[in-house]
């Protein structure tokens, strides 16, 4: 009987080996182990003479003489760092790292179980009839996938750390366990792929045949297609995109906005990011009368959108000492300094309180501005207004001997010292109040708004207004706001293309109330803004402040703010986060309205009626004719063209419609072989289906129309003959032509009062000096002949108008509307802020009472959008845009491109970059949750990382899984001694809901609260989730046995099928420890397996926990020899022998 | 009154296999103080993993030595056996003067009783000391072999009771303790052996034949009492001793009589707890014990004199660790509390059991919680007496108070106000940037997203903060509050790191008061009203006085950490006049803490709120 075979007592022999020197432990231990599993520095190994190794039968031994590194392993075990479970049996697959190079390279060593006598102390490798399959040294891990087919990490180590070896994942066909081999034709080459730097651990996926691979040094997971053929690596990414969501208007007020530009801009090294574009419409704040009892202005904020916070507590502007402040009005000077004016309740004067600079809530009291007149006009002062040009102050206020007021102006050239103009506003009979006055950009006009009040009742009358150009005369429009309940007191600002006023509902104490307009003439009463409490009067005004900034804010992942107000019309050029972005809004008709056919963009042609033609223009810009009605105040445009060019033509635009009673004629551009021309169609059912005529009705002419006549609009005079306003053009600058027919179908050219053409470009210098185009005429009963247009001055396109008041006799010709200077001027020029910021085209008017709606085109980069805008004077546009709201929703997703072959471990959190990762060195696969975890030694992190798309959008949700196949968060493990070391393998235990690692800094079994986990769509840090931390054995301080060097704690973990029973392996303390999780509060230690062998490390247990099967990294020591070795652990709970080594099994 | 002991060593020239002194510091007991042996107190640390019971003396901070004359010549341990896995330990002294010791054994499972010292006829203490009986040789094979035993040599401090083979398998000899496991250390003919951890010493002689074996037993009066499950924790109650116990159906508690070890009765509780960890408590006049829930969110209470279960407790999770803390708060009110640690929240709340009513030590909030500290709680120990604050009242005084130290498995002691439930901060307590403590603390300015905005936090020109904290520490984490102007409410959201996001939202110039009352603060407005996204960023530390390590060299700095702390065990003793006797006697409040994953044990003084021994 051979001495290793013979039955003897439990003890190994491994405990009669004395301690090895240290010189033979460097040699147990060279350089290879120490990189291979741990990461340590290079040492430099002793070379010894000695006579020929033996390291057992079980190797595989050359003829003649030779050395350590030239046996074959055979089914030897050297280092073995991983053991899988093949069957229920008690089958096991060891991978040989065979890191001390005695071999001439690794292995996967069959063991089974079935073959094993537990009743012997220890027994061969050959003795047990154990089988193998050579690979080459340095394999990490192993994971199972269907048919018996192990894949085997190779090269971890050595060579991959610097990058210069191959690195692999060879696959090891088990099918038969007794005759294992390499796998043949599962890859390109064979049997092995090709992985990232250091592949350490794998994991297996069954229910998506994914296998995925940690690549230590790469820092990455690479993914594996297990069932392609061959074996694949899955990209994690793809190619870089920009995608936006549809604007949603949510509460259906109607608003519309949509992307005129929106692109990807590079940002390779970005992760997915889903960013929200959300409306600002800004920020109104008000003042408002405190109680007498305590007086002075207590500040409220409005949204713009009829939500208003009042700040609590005592005033915002102390009174104290200054009795009431009545009638306040804000003031922010050009030096951004705010003022505030109000009338001092005992002088009756004009007075101001100045504000710190930076803190509003700090004001003192300033010399008085204005003084009653004991002697004159202006016994009682009220309603005070100021308005600051450049070196001059212009102050406005009520006057009077406070039965009849009127309304009065003082000037000052330093803002200090005023000079009394007088009465600018007055009405007979009737007091005026309270004046307000705001300079309108869009009339280019000064506007002022007062109390009228007749005095018949005692009860203000309302709201009127005035205007003027210059602040020193002023026009009273009969326009009064005279809404139920009463209205005085007005107070106005502009916010998000609308004039919002408070205005005060008479009352004890008076209610503030709210109402908005498109115009500054036209209100809409949107309610009660808040109250006043306290009050002794009936009457009191506020002072408001708007920011008059309304953007999209545009936020992103973990709540960041992109720090860019995005104004309508303005491109943000984002490459750090990888977008270009600009937006219009307000718009009326959308290039998304008619899917592809309006792609390139819509423009509003004309109206008949309820309904109206539009252009649409394709992605490729080939035209075509649409229809659409509005629908309440919604714009609804049919998907599908009305009217599409024949092959003829190039496309058809610019429809001008007339009823002709039994038809409907059309008259369109359509272009050919370079030329445009006016062409007819006719529809006999309300403009469903046309019939066009492909011969021109108003072909190119003279030179400056011979490249083309394209319809402007139509009139038909008294006596029926049509008058056909077009643009004609030599291909430069355009100009506007008339021609008549009295068939419809046959013109003759009209000339003008200059030429051949009505409306000749203006003067140099002129805003409209480079060509004009798209006229819309009308002739009003007086015979004059209102003309809207676009004229360019080179740059850029704008809308004018002119009228002819001899109605085209030739006499006077067009006068076009100048400003106070006499020179001509646009009425609408393209702006920042809503849509249409190159150019604004092609007007369409259509009468209303006292005035004209006004539809226009806006083009962004050749894009056409068409919106609305009111006209009271056809020379004064204010735009009706329907601009978004708080409620709508909107966003767009930026998915980088992703070159990457694997899923990179190196993120960036929360605008952090973490520490660099290093030595990560386990996975762990969670199917409940659909994460992967990623322990790392050398790091107090560990990384989260998404494997399960849980993406519900087309499950009506509204979830998109960005983070998918990409880190999800990273677990911060806060201990004692953290910043430096972190857990080395890890388990899921599903009956706490926790992750459970080892760390041997300290030393213990740490539990992870995965509750804490998030699947969203970003990145986290996730702290404050250890809830349990358990003790093990001595973790790199100590070494027990012989001193291998090697600094390593606990080893492996494996969880029995129990799930409450927990083993561990102790590296340098040579033993197994197990907890019963179900025991204590957390966990108790129940069995340890001490003195088991030099460095236990992988472990496995059979699927029934009965039995497990512990890898001795080092194994016994005997003089420079060092011999892995595999040890029988009894793992059953119930068993008398629980945690006691059955068996150790041997190379020799 | 005699303090110490001589120590009689064997002659034992072994060298290998010398225990050290710790091995997985466990738990840690504290002999009752006025017993009649030791002036001052001395503690007992049981090591998991070696199965030894270190005395210690905890006034001077070494190994407790028996010698007036070598205090280096430390009293012998009491040892296990090495293949024990201690849990709890605790110490009996009984009427007549003698102390038992008490462990649970979480491997076999069971509970050791051993003795420790009595008191001979004249009152003086004596170590109970270790014994060998006779060799038996078993002769397997009846062949006549003539193998001998002989020289055997046990030793106090290393041998234990247990039963030994040496077996013969024809080729060598084997040595096994039923206690301490197989020895690697092998018996030669002829030559002296020693266990590998001293615990037998024999010299073998004659011949055998394979299977050929001695038996020899050795006794230190250790008494091994098995139990079905694994008993958690032990509590001397009186002249009883209480073990928790729990398997799989259910959980109880059985009582021994600390003298003979005799079980007197069991208190079963219902099917699915977990009995854990006890403490006992006067509660009113009744002593009751309390005990952890292990698996189920409440605490049993049990009633000493009658052995029956009272009312549960309930608690917001499975019950870590319990203390009981009771005395008088700052104002001279009575309190009696009991300290509960919930496991997974890794925090510590508070209840009345005379009231049967939580406290709640911050109003502020909804929900009645205790103290969120960050990690795990390895233990609770409630101090012997009242413990100096650092943090001085607005009249300057530092108040003393009860207190209940909190070890946490991330390396820290905190402690606990007793009569509120609050953590104890340090001198500054919690704070943010400050000016006046440090010129390099930079105030927090806003971060101006988009249209410009200038408004500020408000600073308080007298403590140079930005904030105000909550009074009760550790309701202000240490953590960045975020806060975010959001135009749609006008109004700023404020969120913590850790505190998460608030429900509450500031207002311009309205004094913002976070939900749990950790953080209040003033944002100011300025003349360009705030937008969207406006931010402030503010890092507060949570002030908290933490207790880390030993600063050996008082450099400010912790030179050995408290890695792993265990469940601490709280004494106190007295110092004498310093000053040149013009100081009064001082009383200090320690700890005495198991530093499991490093083998050691520290001392901490609550009082100073430092560690400043620590035993290896």
């Amino acid at each position: 009987m051979a001495a290793g075979e013979s039955a003897g007592p439990r003890a190994p022999d491994y405990r009669l080996v004395p301690a090895a020197s240290p010189a033979s432990v460097l040699r147990a231990l060279p350089l290879p182990v120490l990189l291979a599993l741990f990461g340590l520095p290079t040492l430099v190994g002793c070379v010894e003479s000695r006579p020929l190794p033996d390291v057992g039968d079980c190797a595989v031994y050359p003829s003649g003489s030779y050395e350590y590194g030239q046996i074959g392993i055979g089914t030897c075990l050297a280092a073995p760092a991983d053991i899988v479970p093949l069957d229920t049996d008690g089958q096991f697959a060891v991978v040989n790292a065979n890191a001390w190079s005695d071999f001439t390279g690794g292995s996967v060593t069959v063991v089974d179980l079935g073959n094993v006598d537990t009743s012997l102390g220890r027994q061969t490798m050959t003795g047990i009839g154990a089988t193998a399959v050579d690979l080459p040294s340095f394999s990490g891990a192993g994971a199972l996938l269907e048919d018996g087919v192990l894949a085997v990490t190779n090269r971890l180590s050595e060579g991959a750390r610097t990058r210069e070896a191959e690195d692999d994942v060879y696959f090891v066909d088990l099918s038969d366990p007794a005759a294992p081999a390499l796998a043949e034709g599962l890859t390109e080459s064979g049997s092995s792929i090709g992985v990232g730097y250091d592949p350490n651990a794998i994991v297996y996926d069954p229910a998506t045949h994914i296998g995925y691979v940690l690549d230590r040094t790469a820092h990455q997971i690479t993914m594996l297609d297990m069932a392609a053929r061959p074996v694949a690596i899955i990209p994690p990414g793809g190619d870089a995109s920009v995608d936006g969501y549809p604007f949603d208007d949510v509460d259906g007020s109607g608003s519309r906005a949509s992307f005129a530009a929106l692109e990807n801009a590079d940002g390779t090294s970005l992760s997915p990011t889903a960013w929200e574009l959300r409306w600002e419409p800004g920020t109104i704040r008000a003042w408002r009368p405190s109680t007498s009892r305590s007086p002075g202005l207590s500040r409220i904020t409005g949204n713009g959108e009829g939500a208003w916070t009042a700040t609590p507590g005592d005033p915002d502007v102390p009174g104290n000492g200054l009795g009431d402040l009545n009638d306040p009005f804000f003031f922010l000077d050009l030096d951004n300094v705010p003022h505030l004016l109000y009338i001092d309740d005992d002088s009756g004067g004009i007075d101001v309180l100045d504000g710190d600079s930076s803190m509003i809530t700090s004001w003192t009291t300033a010399d008085p501005l204005l003084a009653t007149e004991a002697n004159g006009s202006e016994l009682v002062l009220g309603g005070p207004t100021l308005y600051q040009q450049s070196g001059l102050w212009s102050l406005f206020y009520d006057a009077g001997d406070g039965q009849t007021q009127f309304i009065a102006a003082a000037t000052s050239t330093d803002g200090a010292d005023y000079t009394r103009e007088g009465a600018v506003v007055s009405l007979d009979g009737a007091s005026l109040t309270d004046p307000f006055v705001l300079y309108d950009a869009s009339s280019e006009r000064y506007r002022m708004w007062f109390t009228v009040d007749d005095g018949a009742d005692g009860v203000p009358d309302g709201i009127g207004e005035a205007w003027s150009d210059d602040l020193v005369s002023w026009t009273m429009s009969d326009s009064r706001f005279e809404p139920a309940g009463g209205a005085q007191s007005p107070a106005v600002t502009w916010l998000a293309g609308q004039f919002h006023m408070l205005y005060t509902v008479p009352g004890l104490p008076p209610i503030v109330a709210e109402a908005t307009s498109v115009d500054g003439t036209t209100w809409t009463p949107k309610g009660k803004a808040f109250e006043t409490t306290g009050l002794d009067r009936a009457n009191t005004r506020v002072a408001v402040q708007g920011t008059d900034e309304s953007t999209f804010s545009i936020l992103g992942a973990n709540d960041q703010v992109f720090d860019v107000a995005l104004t309508p019309g303005d491109e943000i050029q984002n490459p750090v986060d990888g977008f270009t972005l600009r937006v219009a809004a307000g718009q009326r008709l959308d290039p998304d309205d008619a899917g592809d056919y309006s792609a390139g963009g819509v423009q509003l042609d004309c109206w008949v009626g309820s309904e109206a033609y539009v252009t649409l223009t394709d992605a490729d810009g080939v035209q075509s004719i649409g229809r659409g009605s509005l629908v309440g105040d919604t714009f609804s445009l049919e998907t599908e063209p009305v009217l599409q060019a024949p092959s003829t033509l190039e496309g058809l635009s610019h429809a001008v419609v007339v009823d002709e009673g039994s038809q409907l004629r059309m008259y369109v551009a359509g272009t050919s072989n370079g030329l445009t021309s006016v062409y007819s169609a006719t529809s006999v059912d309300d403009g469903t289906v046309w019939t066009l005529d492909e011969t021109p009705v108003l072909a190119p002419g003279a030179d400056w129309e011979s490249v083309g006549t394209i319809p402007g609009s139509a009139v038909v005079l008294d006596d029926g003959t049509l008058q056909l306003w077009y643009t004609g053009t030599d291909g430069g600058n355009p100009k506007i032509g008339l021609a008549e027919s009295t068939d419809g179908i046959t013109f003759t050219r009209v000339s003008g009062a200059d030429d051949a053409w009505m409306l000749n470009a203006g003067g140099p210098g002129d805003w409209d000096d480079s060509g004009v185009q798209d006229p819309m005429a009308q002739v009003d009963s007086d015979g004059v002949v209102h003309l809207w247009f676009a004229g360019s001055d080179g740059n850029q396109w704008s809308l004018g108008y002119a009228e002819d008041a001899d109605g085209l006799d030739g006499s006077g010709g067009f006068q076009l509307s100048t400003n106070i200077d006499e020179e001509t001027r646009a009425i609408m020029s393209p702006t920042d802020g809503s849509f249409g910021v190159s150019d604004l085209v092609r007007p369409v008017t259509v009468p209303t009472n006292g005035g004209w709606t006004l539809w226009y085109t806006g083009l962004d980069v050749g894009v056409g959008r068409s919106g609305r805008a009111i006209l009271h004077e056809p020379d004064r546009a204010w735009r009706d845009a329907a601009m978004p709201t708080r409620a709508d929703t909107w966003g767009f997703v930026v998915q980088p491109e992703d070159t990457a072959q694997a899923i990179d471990l190196d993120v960036t959190v929360e605008g952090t970059s973490l520490a660099p990762v290093r030595g990560c060195s386990a996975l762990a696969r969670d199917d409940v949750r659909g994460f992967l975890y990623v322990t790392c030694k050398l790091l107090p992190e560990i990384f989260v990382v998404d494997i399960r798309d849980d993406t519900d959008t087309d499950q009506g949700g509204t979830f998109v899984d960005l983070n998918y196949l990409d880190v999800e968060s990273v677990i911060v493990v806060e201990t004692s001694t953290g910043g430096s070391a972190g857990p080395r393998a890890a388990v899921v235990d599903n009956e706490h809901g926790w992750l459970w690692t080892v760390s041997d800094t300290p030393s213990s079994l740490i539990a992870f609260d995965l509750s804490m986990l998030v699947d969203d769509e970003d990145i986290e840090l996730v702290h404050d989730s250890i809830v349990s931390m358990l003790p093990l054995p001595i973790g790199n301080t100590r070494d027990e046995g012989v001193n291998t060097q090697a600094d390593v704690g606990p080893g492996q973990l494996a969880m029995h099928p129990d799930g409450h029973h927990l083993f561990v392996t102790n590296f340098n303390d040579n033993s197994v420890s197990c907890y019963d999780l179900s025991v204590g509060t957390a966990g108790t230690l129940v069995g340890e397996a001490t003195e088991v062998g030099e460095n236990p490390y992988a472990i496995a247990l059979t699927p029934d926990g009965t039995r497990g099967l512990v890898g001795n990294y080092s194994g016994e020591v005997e003089g420079t020899a060092t011999h892995s070795t595999l040890f029988v652990l009894d793992t059953d709970p119930e068993s008398p022998t629980f945690m006691q080594p059955l068996t150790w099994l041997v190379n020799k | 009154m005699i303090s110490l002991l001589l120590l009689s060593l064997f002659g034992c020239t072994k060298t290998e296999g010398i225990l050290l002194h710790f091995d997985g510091p466990i738990a840690a007991a504290i002999v009752p103080q006025g017993s009649t042996v030791f002036d001052e107190p001395v503690g007992l640390i049981a090591n998991q993993r070696s199965g030894v019971i270190v005395p210690v003396d905890l006034k001077a901070g070494r190994l407790l030595s028996l010698s007036k004359t070598a205090s280096f010549l430390r009293a012998p341990a009491l040892p296990t056996g090495q293949d024990r896995l201690l849990g709890d330990v605790e110490v009996y002294v009984d009427p007549e003067g003698g102390a038992t010791v008490w462990a649970t054994d979480t491997g076999a499972p069971s509970v050791l009783r051993i003795p420790w010292y009595s008191l001979d006829d004249s009152g003086e203490p004596v170590l109970d000391t270790a014994a060998a009986g006779d060799a038996m040789f078993v002769d397997v094979d009846g062949t006549g072999d003539d193998a001998v035993l002989a020289d055997v040599v046990v030793r106090d401090g290393f041998t234990t009771t247990e039963d030994w083979s040496v077996s013969y398998d024809g080729a060598r000899w084997w040595a096994e303790g039923s206690a301490s496991g197989p020895q690697t250390s092998e018996p030669f003919a002829g030559a002296p052996w020693v266990s590998d951890h001293g615990e037998l010493g024999f010299t073998l002689s004659g011949s055998a034949t394979a299977g050929d074996r001695f038996e020899i037993h050795t006794d230190t009066g250790l008494v091994e009492i098995p139990s079905e499950d694994v008993v958690i924790d032990l509590l001397v109650v009186g002249d009883e001793v209480w073990g928790s116990y729990s398997d799989a159906t259910g959980s109880g508690i059985n009582v021994w009589d600390a003298a003979t070890g005799e079980l007197r009765r069991t208190v079963q509780f219902s099917p699915g707890t977990g009995a854990g960890r006890m403490v006992l408590a006067d509660v009113d006049g009744v002593d009751t014990v309390f005990v952890a829930d292990s698996r189920l969110a409440q605490v049993h209470r049990v009633d000493v004199a009658t052995g029956t279960e009272g009312d549960l407790i309930p608690a917001a999770g499975a019950v870590v660790d319990l203390a009981y803390s009771a005395g008088y708060d700052v104002n001279g009110a009575p309190f009696t509390h009991l300290f509960i640690a919930p496991l997974a929240l890794n925090r510590v709340d508070v209840y009345d059991p005379v009231l049967n009513l939580p406290v709640d030590p911050n109003p502020l909030t909804p929900e009645t919680d205790g103290v969120f500290l960050g990690s795990p709680v390895s233990g609770l120990a409630a101090s012997i007496g009242s413990v100096w604050q650092q943090k001085t009242t607005t009249w300057g005084a530092r108040p003393r108070v009860p207190a209940v130290a909190v070890s946490t498995s991330d390396g820290y002691v905190f402690q606990l106000d007793g009569s509120t439930g609050c953590a104890v901060t340090d001198l500054r307590g919690p704070h943010g940037p400050n000016q006046l403590w440090s010129t390099s603390d930079a105030y927090v300015s806003l971060n101006d997203i988009g249209p410009t905005s200038d408004s500020a936090l408000w600073i308080d020109s007298y403590s140079g903060e930005q904030a105000t904290f909550s009074n009760c520490g550790g309701v202000a984490q240490t953590e960045t509050w975020t806060i975010t102007y959001e135009a749609a409410s006008t109004s700023w959201t404020v969120e913590g790191n850790h505190s998460g996001f608030q429900e509450r939202h500031a207002l311009d110039d309205v004094r913002y008061l976070s939900d749990d009352g950790a953080i209040s603060f003033l944002i100011v407005s300025g003349a360009l009203p705030p937008t969207d996204g406006d931010q402030f960023l503010l890092s507060v530390d949570s002030g908290l006085l933490t207790i880390k390590g030993v600063d050996s060299n008082v450099d400010g700095t912790i030179d050995d950490a408290l890695v792993f702390p265990g469940r601490p065990a709280a004494f106190d003793y007295t110092v004498g006049p310093t000053g040149g006797g013009w100081d009064e006697t001082d009383r200090r409040e320690m700890l005495l803490l198991p530093l499991t994953d490093v083998d050691k044990a520290a001392r901490i003084e609550l009082d100073g709120g430092k560690a400043e021994v620590e035993w290896q």
